[in-house]
């Protein structure tokens, strides 16, 4: 998480079945170090997820089936939304 | 005897040689460290400890516990031992009994990354873990988001 914890977490993929299970899960772990809102996957969030994939480039989320996307994705990253656009995601 | 060179093997403690199975003179290891003598046939990953605050690591055998159980209890001795009994820093003491200051167990991964310990299966831990650092909650979590905190984006 991007600023606000020194140090990451470990999820297993293969226990969500999509994108919504994952963002309910993620909210419940981080929620208490969020400043602003942090309600990933939700329109007014104040964060932005996004992913690294095995290339090492990051994507944002959403764009692939679920089942492609876990293929896939190396590891998360919750970035302030201002980073987002800043980046161009 | 006098003039007679003897190998390094020879010169080993005799009780390190001969645990519990006299080694055939071909089969000795020579080298560094002679601890391999008695470990030639288990495995053991030591890890460094770190403890926010105190003035030196220690390190610890991740193969000789069996599950997180025993690696948290190992933490608190070694927390124990700078706070407690060993008070190099006092700071630390102070802030122990003082400010209660909590402490949360993280682990470098093999990519380098800073992790919470406990997530994923203890085997998977072993083998991921590069080294432990028991950090300070207030370095931990911090409410400034800054930009250079998130180094990985900046490409």
């Amino acid at each position: 998480m991007e600023g606000a914890l020194a140090y990451g977490r470990k999820v297993d993929l293969l226990k969500f079945n999509a994108y919504e299970q994952l963002y309910t899960a993620l909210n419940e772990m981080f929620e208490e170090y969020a400043v602003g809102n942090l309600a990933i996957g939700e329109h007014d969030s104040d964060y932005k997820l996004v992913y690294k994939d095995y290339v090492g480039d990051w994507m944002a989320m959403g764009d692939l089936p679920w089942n492609t996307f876990i293929t896939g994705c190396k590891s998360l990253m919750i970035i302030k939304a201002s980073t987002a656009s800043e980046i161009g995601l | 005897m006098l003039g007679v060179k003897r190998r390094f093997s020879d010169s080993i403690d005799t009780e390190c040689s001969n645990a519990s199975n006299p080694l055939p003179d071909e089969e000795q290891v020579i080298g560094w460290p002679p601890v391999t003598l008695y470990r030639k046939n288990s495995n053991f990953k030591l890890v460094k400890v770190a403890v926010d605050g105190a003035p030196y690591l220690r390190k610890v055998d991740l193969e000789s516990y069996s599950g997180y159980q025993q690696l948290q209890c190992a933490l608190v001795d070694i927390f124990s031992y700078f706070t407690v009994e060993n008070v190099l820093n006092e700071k630390v003491l102070m802030d122990h009994l003082v400010n209660r200051i909590k402490y949360v167990s993280t682990y470098e991964d093999k990519d380098g990354d800073m992790m919470l310990v406990g997530d994923v299966p203890w085997k998977m831990f072993i083998q991921t873990c590069k080294r432990i650092r028991l950090m300070r909650s207030s370095e931990a979590i911090n409410r400034q988001l800054t930009r250079s905190n998130c180094s990985v984006l900046s490409c």
